[in-house]
């Protein structure tokens, strides 16, 4: 696997948790109305590894 | 006052002094850092010692795990009927017990059997965590200073010499771990595969998820390390490595009739208390702050600059897994596999650092000297770094500073480095009035810890006398702890954990656990924590009274006797 293969693993993973967690809001679990304290927690770590992910990108072709 | 030229040193004179300044303070240092984690070592050993001859309980969970041992050593299960008694089952998986069974035919169900299976598994981790880091640059002192920092972590020696199979499992998880980085290595360097060596690596870590369901981290590690390196053969290879996981899973399912299941999995979904995980993770950074802030680095580098090694990868996945510590009934020796991996990451990053400096100069380090300044400039940048590795030991042992102070000797030398000598606390009690702080003779920079401090001459009185009351009765205890019935050898009666969680998920009936006790089945009643469900404290406090407290070990425990 690439280092760039690895970031596009890594905004995978960053966006889909994203959306997972919106979807839980949507589907009404948790017991805080809106985005709760677990929930922004969450988020900020997904936010962490997109950008993460996205830092990999033009290192390109190298070994991961 | 003035200076004859011929007293005064020449600048040759000069040169060779400063060099053997440069040469020798470093390794002055590095000898200082080994002498700490040395005395690390030697304080682990007075530790388990002292616990392999406390004949009770030390660890509330540790008698259960004796009791699983027994019930293995007799070829039953012990993933048992809740609802019926004696109530008891277990929810750990089995390979820890197994091991120690031949210990109990040898020796009868002994508390130590399970404590020294434990402990040398943390010394052969130790040597694994060493093996390690010596196979990437040979350097003896790093070597040994690897492994002794395991050692030497607050929560391997709290935990190490228990009779609990967390640390059982460690040993597994980093014996996988490194067979795994030495075969992937090799088949690269060679150009071949070591198919023998990789299922060694399945099997280790089988062993590891059947010793602590925890192992599930370092699985995931391994599979997505090599992932990393070639994804086709990790999909081929985790295929029969999930079905045979499985096929395990099954058998004792079916051999159990769903006692496996019930007990191992719905009986582990605790609920999860934010501020327990929070508070452990900083205490984690506040203790290991330097393998952890170089090991961080050390994987950063490797991210963007280099291959990610497993090791890194290992210690990301058991770094996120440690936040379970958060889960009721869960705690710090959930640390201990990233504490594993830091450890090994920290050798392999200073090694590499080291490689850095002896190749100043050199093609392709990026400095360039003349020849009249290399030598010297290769010198003091490789002592230099020799000196900070050493001074950075040396901070990280102060930071993990735990001492028993129960003799003048480990006293004068906890005061000798500024240590206080004992600490003030009160005894932990669930059905007394508070009771007034103690000196305790044990020094922890954790803070306050109920574990640690070795057992005294005083605990083992106060558990026989404990015992003695148990005795006094005709029937089983109904304890909270299994060491009482087992030193009068009495039926172990309920794993109140077990059942307390079993309860929050709806699964135990308690009828008949209840009708016994509102019947007094039971002589004599032994709490510590009151962990059993709530209808079943209701019924001991409606039908038992208390009629001594007697304290060990930091815990007052309370023997009751059934009311008139």
């Amino acid at each position: 696997m690439t280092k760039r293969q690895l970031g596009y693993l890594f905004i995978l993973a960053g966006v889909g948790s994203s959306l997972g967690l919106f979807a839980l809001d949507f589907l009404g679990a948790g017991q805080f109305q809106g985005i709760g304290p677990a929930q922004r927690l969450a988020l900020l770590v997904a936010g962490g590894v997109t950008l993460l992910g996205i830092s990999l990108l033009p290192l390109g072709d190298k070994p991961a | 006052m003035s200076t004859t030229a011929a007293s005064r040193p020449s600048s040759t004179q000069r040169q060779r002094a400063l060099n053997q300044l440069i040469i020798n303070l470093p390794r002055l240092v590095i000898g200082l850092a080994l002498l700490i984690f040395i005395g690390y070592f030697i304080v682990y050993c007075i530790y388990a010692f002292a616990l392999f001859q406390f004949p009770f309980d030390y660890d509330q969970g540790e008698g259960f795990e004796l009791m699983d041992t027994l019930l293995f050593s007799q070829g039953q299960w012990p993933y048992r009927d809740n609802n019926s008694y004696p109530f008891y089952s277990s929810n750990y998986p089995p390979l820890f017990h197994v091991a120690i069974v031949p210990l109990v035919w040898l020796f009868g169900t002994q508390y130590w059997t399970g404590r020294l299976v434990s402990w040398v598994g943390t010394l052969l981790t130790a040597v694994f965590i060493s093996t390690a880091v010596h196979k990437a640059g040979k350097r003896w002192w790093l070597t040994t200073l690897s492994g002794l920092a395991f050692l030497a972590s607050n929560y391997v020696y709290h935990v190490g010499p228990l009779f609990r199979q967390h640390m059982f499992m460690v040993m597994f998880e980093t014996a996988a771990v490194v067979l795994m980085a030495h075969t992937i290595q090799r088949e690269e360097r060679e150009k071949r595969s070591y198919t023998a060596y990789l299922i060694g690596v399945m099997a280790l870590l089988l062993l590891a998820g059947y010793t602590k369901q925890l192992a599930y981290a370092t699985v995931i590690a391994v599979f997505a390390f090599w992932l990393l390196r070639q994804p086709l053969r990790a999909i081929k290879w985790a295929i029969p490595f999930g079905i045979v996981t499985g096929l395990v899973f099954l058998w004792i399912d079916l051999s159990t009739d769903g006692y496996w299941f019930l007990n191992t999995v719905t009986a582990n979904i605790n609920p999860f208390v934010p501020g327990q995980a929070q508070g452990l993770f900083r205490q984690w950074f506040r203790l290991h702050t330097v393998l952890i802030v170089v090991s961080a680095i050390y994987a950063i580098y490797q991210l963007y600059f280099e291959r990610l090694s497993i090791y890194s990868v290992w210690f990301v996945v058991a770094t996120i897994n440690s936040v379970t510590a958060g889960k009721w009934g869960a705690g710090e020796s959930y640390f201990a596999t990233a504490i594993a991996a830091s450890c090994i990451l920290t050798g392999l990053a200073f090694h590499r650092v080291l490689k850095w400096g002896a190749g100043i100069g050199e093609r392709g380090s990026g400095l360039k000297f003349t020849i009249y300044d290399l030598r010297f400039t290769k010198l003091l940048v490789s002592n230099l770094l020799l000196l900070g590795i050493g001074i950075l030991f040396i901070y990280q042992g102060g930071k993990m500073f735990h001492m028993p102070t129960h003799t003048p000797f480990l006293s004068g030398v906890a005061q000798a480095v500024g240590q206080p000598t004992e600490v003030m606390i009160a005894p932990q009690t669930s059905c007394s009035a508070p009771r007034p702080a103690e000196s305790i003779p044990y020094v922890d920079s954790a803070g306050v810890s109920l574990l640690g401090r070795p057992p005294s001459p005083e605990d083992t009185l106060a558990g026989q006398e404990i015992a003695a009351f148990v005795a006094s009765g005709e029937t089983a205890a109904f304890s909270e702890d299994a060491s009482f019935n087992f030193y009068n050898n009495r039926d172990i009666v309920t794993n109140p954990t077990q059942l307390l969680n079993l309860y929050n998920n709806n699964s135990v009936d308690i009828t008949e656990m209840v009708t016994m006790l509102n019947n007094q089945a039971f002589d004599t009643v032994v709490l510590r924590a009151q962990f059993y469900p709530p209808p079943v404290l209701d019924a001991i406090g409606q039908q038992y009274e208390t009629v001594k407290l007697v304290q060990m070990n930091g815990f007052v425990y309370c023997l009751m006797e059934p009311r008139n």
